[in-house]
C-alpha cells in the first residue's frame, strides 16, 4: 500500500470516526473493517486517542469572572466617553456637522487646487529630505520581539542571547578592557551559555518574595530595554543602542543589590557553578540604590543615539524610533522571524565584503566606536567614554571575574583579490573574498576582461573606525552607484556560470561520440 | 359573586431565556442580558482557551477579551449563526492573535525544545503515567502540534462540534477541516503512541 493511499485511508477512518461520512461512504468503510486487520486496528487506536482527549480535566470554574469582566467593560466605556471632547449623546449630530464640514472644504480645496498643490509639492520635498537624512531606511524591525523573563536572566548573567533557533547564531556582549566593550553578532555561535531557568535562581539563592517581585521587575526593565536596543532594517542596517553594552551588567547589579549578603554568597556561588563571566564584588561598598539601577534600566528615548551598521558604513545617529508602533508593525509582517534572521547574515556577508572599501573611504582619528567584519561576524566595539552614555561612571558593585580574550575569534584572514573588469570604455574595480567562486572566476579569467592583482596588505586587517564628529549620512546616489557596479558583477558572474555550462556539455559530449549520431 | 379573571403576564427569568432573546435585549439596552450570556458561556470559552494554550494564568485575561469583543460587536450581530459558534469564532481569532505574538518567541527558544520534545515525551510515556500525569502528557501532546491542527482537534474531540461548525469558526472549507482533523490525529497518534496502543 502506497503512502498516499494510506493517508487516504487513515482521513477515511477518522471521518468514519467522527460520523461525517454519508451512507455509501460508511458503508465502504465498514466493508474496509471487515476484511482489513490493519484498519480495525487504527480504528482502534483512533478511537482510543479520542477518549484520551475527551476525558481531560477542564480548568476549574472562576470566581467573579463577570466582577472583573465588568470592572473592564466600564472602563472601556469610560475610556471611550473621555476621547470625546463633548457628551456621547450628540455624536450623531457631531458627525453630521463633521460630514457637512468635510465637504465643504472639499469644495474649497477644488477650488483652490492649484495653490494646494505648489504647496503639497514643498512640503513633499522636505517629507524626501527627511527621508533621504534617515540612515534606517524601509521597514524597521525589532532584532529581539518577546524576549521572556528567562532569556533575559540569562543574557544578565552571560551577556548573550541567541537569534536564531538553534542558537547558531547569537548576539553578546563581551568586556574586552577597561576600555572597551563589544557587542558580537556571531553566525557560527563559538561558546554557547548554558540554559538558565529563574527556578534554578529560586532554588539555588533562595530570595524572599518581596526580593523575587523585585528581581521579576528588573528582569522585565531589561528584557524590554533588550527589546528597544537591536532593530535591523531591510536595507540590511542594524542600529544598536550603545546602552546596550553593559545593559546585563546593569541588571546583575540590580539583582545582586536586592540580596542580602548570604544570598549574595549564594549568588555568586550560582553565578561560579554555571561559568558566568561575572562575579559580585560586594564586600564593604554599599550597594548601588534602586533608583540608580532602575533609572539605568529605562527605556531608550524616542531620540537616542544608536550606532547603525550598514554594508555600506557605520554612524552613530539620533534615530526617532516609537518602539510600540516599531513592535505593532513586527507582529504584521508574516514570517517575520525568518526575515530578521535573514536580515542579519546578509548584513554579516556584506560586512564582510565590502569591509575594506569602508575602511578605505575614510579617516578616524580619534573613535570611540569601532567596528571589526568578519565573514561569519561582526563586532561593535564602543569606548568606555563615548558621549552618548548616559551615567558614564562605571559600577563597581559586579566585575568581570574572566576576562575576555577578544570580541571576536580569531580566525585566519580569508585572502583577497583586487580586480579590474573592463567594458568598453569603463572599467570597474573590486575587491572580494578568494572563496569558491572567485577561484573559479580567476582559473577562468583568460579573455574575460578581468586583471587580478593582490590586495593592498594595508588593508588586510579588516579594521575600520569611526569618528562621530566626521560622520556622514549613506547618501542615495553612494548607494545607487554601489548597486550599479554590484549589477554588473552579477551579471558577469552568471555569464561565466553559462560559459562553463556550455564547456562542461561539450566536454560531456567529447566523451560519449555515440550520443552525437542521434 | 362572578369572579372575572384577568391573564397575568409571567415574568420569565432571564436566566431562562435563550440565547437569541438575551442578543436581542443586549441590543435593546437590558442591562442584566449580557451577563447572562457570559455566565451561559464562559466556561466553554475558558476550556477552549485553556486547551488551546494549557496555561492557567492566561485563561482569564483572554477569555475577558473574548467577550469584551463580544460586547462591543453584539448590536451587528444578525442571527446569520450560533451565538455560541460566533463566540467560538471570537476566542479561535483571539488565541491565533496570541499565538501569532508568540511565534517570535517560539522561533528564538522553543522550536530546539520542540525538536525534542517527541523523544522526551516519549521516554516519559515509556514508564506507566499516574492518572494526574496522563492529562499532562496528553496536553503536551497537544501543545506540540502546529496551532492550526491544534485548534481543530481540540474544537473537535474536547468541545464536541462538527465539521461544519468547526469550518464555520476556522473560516474554512470542511474538507479543510477533514484534512486537519486527520492529520492532527495522525501527529498525536505519533507522539502518544505508547498511552495509545496501550489503550487500543
Amino acid at each position: 500500500m502506497t503512502q498516499r493511499s494510506k493517508t487516504e485511508r487513515f482521513e477515511r477512518l477518522s471521518a468514519y470516526l467522527d460520523h461525517e461520512l454519508n451512507e455509501a461512504q460508511a458503508r465502504e468503510v465498514e466493508e474496509l473493517l471487515s476484511r482489513d486487520p490493519d484498519a480495525r486496528r487504527e480504528l482502534g487506536e483512533l478511537i482510543s486517542l479520542k477518549s484520551l482527549l475527551s476525558s481531560g480535566k477542564g480548568i476549574p470554574p472562576s470566581i467573579g469572572f463577570w466582577t472583573r469582566l465588568s470592572t473592564a467593560l466600564d472602563r472601556r466605556k469610560r475610556e471611550e466617553e473621555n476621547l470625546l471632547p463633548f457628551p456621547r449623546k450628540y455624536l450623531p449630530a457631531v458627525t453630521t456637522v463633521a460630514a457637512v464640514l468635510v465637504v465643504a472644504l472639499g469644495i474649497v480645496l477644488f477650488e483652490q487646487r492649484e495653490n494646494v498643490v505648489d504647496y503639497v509639492s514643498q512640503q513633499s520635498e522636505r517629507v524626501q529630505r527627511a527621508v533621504e537624512d534617515n540612515v534606517l531606511k524601509g521597514s524597521i524591525l525589532p532584532l529581539f520581539s518577546n524576549v521572556d523573563k528567562n532569556q533575559a536572566l540569562r543574557f544578565a548573567m552571560f551577556g548573550t542571547i541567541p537569534l536564531d533557533a538553534k542558537a547558531e547564531t547569537e548576539l553578546r556582549v563581551d568586556e574586552d578592557s577597561a576600555k572597551w566593550v563589544s557587542i558580537n553578532v556571531d553566525k557560527s555561535g563559538a561558546a554557547k551559555a548554558p540554559l538558565v531557568t529563574i527556578q534554578d535562581f529560586v532554588d539555588e539563592v533562595r530570595p524572599t518574595r518581596i526580593q523575587l517581585q523585585i528581581i521579576d521587575s528588573l528582569l522585565d526593565l531589561g528584557r524590554h530595554k533588550l527589546e528597544g536596543s537591536v532593530f535591523v532594517a531591510e536595507d540590511r542596517a542594524m542600529a544598536v543602542h550603545p546602552e546596550l553594552s553593559r545593559l546585563n551588567r546593569d541588571m546583575l547589579s540590580g539583582i545582586a543589590a536586592t540580596l542580602e549578603p548570604g544570598q549574595r554568597v549564594r549568588f555568586n556561588r550560582f553565578l561560579q557553578d554555571r561559568k558566568a563571566p561575572y562575579t559580585l564584588t560586594g564586600g564593604q561598598q554599599t550597594p548601588p540604590s534602586m533608583d540608580r539601577i532602575l533609572s539605568r534600566l529605562r527605556l531608550p528615548q524616542q531620540t537616542d543615539r544608536y550606532v547603525v551598521v550598514s554594508p555600506e558604513t557605520v554612524v552613530v545617529a539620533g534615530l526617532r524610533i516609537d518602539i510600540d508602533s516599531v513592535r505593532r508593525h513586527y507582529y504584521r509582517v508574516e514570517a517575520r522571524g525568518h526575515a530578521v534572521s535573514v536580515h542579519v547574515d546578509g548584513l554579516i556577508r556584506r560586512i564582510a565584503e565590502r569591509d575594506v572599501n569602508i575602511a578605505q573611504a575614510r579617516e578616524f582619528p580619534s573613535p570611540k566606536v569601532r567596528v571589526f567584519g568578519d565573514s561569519e561576524a561582526f563586532s561593535i566595539q564602543i569606548g568606555s567614554g563615548w558621549e552618548g552614555f548616559r551615567n558614564p561612571e562605571p559600577e563597581l558593585w559586579v566585575k568581570p571575574r574572566v576576562p575576555v580574550a577578544s570580541g571576536i575569534r580569531r580566525r585566519q584572514p580569508i585572502p583577497t583579490v583586487d580586480f579590474q573588469y573592463s567594458s568598453g570604455d569603463s572599467a570597474f574595480y573590486f575587491n572580494i573574498n578568494l572563496d569558491s567562486i572567485m577561484i573559479r572566476l580567476e582559473k577562468d579569467a583568460s579573455g574575460a576582461g578581468l586583471e587580478f592583482f593582490k590586495a593592498d596588505p594595508r588593508l588586510r586587517n579588516r579594521v575600520f573606525e569611526v569618528n562621530t564628529g566626521r560622520m556622514r549620512h549613506v547618501t542615495d546616489s553612494a548607494v545607487l552607484a554601489k548597486k550599479k557596479q554590484w549589477s554588473k558583477l552579477d551579471s558577469l558572474m552568471r555569464e561565466m556560470e553559462k560559459r562553463e555550462l556550455l564547456q562542461e556539455k561539450e566536454r560531456r559530449n567529447r566523451k560519449t561520440p555515440g550520443a552525437r549520431q542521434f | 359573586m362572578a369572579y372575572q379573571t384577568v391573564a397575568q403576564p409571567v415574568e420569565v427569568p432571564l436566566q431562562a431565556k435563550s440565547d437569541e432573546v438575551l442578543i436581542t435585549l443586549v441590543q435593546q439596552g437590558e442591562p442584566g442580558a449580557f451577563r447572562v450570556l457570559v455566565e451561559r458561556h464562559q466556561e466553554r470559552i475558558r476550556n477552549l482557551i485553556y486547551s488551546i494554550f494549557h496555561e492557567p494564568e492566561i485563561v482569564d485575561d483572554l477569555s475577558q477579551e473574548v467577550f469584551i469583543k463580544a460586547y462591543e460587536a453584539l448590536p451587528n450581530f444578525r442571527f446569520q449563526s450560533s451565538f455560541y459558534t460566533w463566540l467560538y469564532r471570537i476566542a479561535v481569532n483571539k488565541s491565533r492573535d496570541e499565538l501569532r505574538k508568540r511565534k517570535v518567541r517560539r522561533w528564538f527558544s522553543l522550536q530546539t525544545l520542540l525538536d525534542s520534545s517527541d523523544k522526551d515525551l516519549s521516554s516519559k510515556i515509556a514508564v506507566e503515567p499516574r492518572d494526574n500525569e496522563l492529562q499532562e502528557l496528553v496536553a503536551a501532546g497537544l501543545q506540540s502540534l502546529p496551532d492550526k491542527y491544534r485548534i481543530a482537534i481540540t474544537l473537535k474531540d474536547i468541545d464536541g462540534l462538527s465539521y461544519e461548525e468547526i469550518a464555520e469558526i476556522m473560516e474554512c472549507e470542511i474538507g479543510t477541516v477533514k484534512s486537519r482533523l486527520s492529520r492532527a490525529r495522525a501527529m498525536l497518534r505519533r507522539v502518544l503512541e505508547p498511552l495509545v496502543k496501550e489503550r487500543a
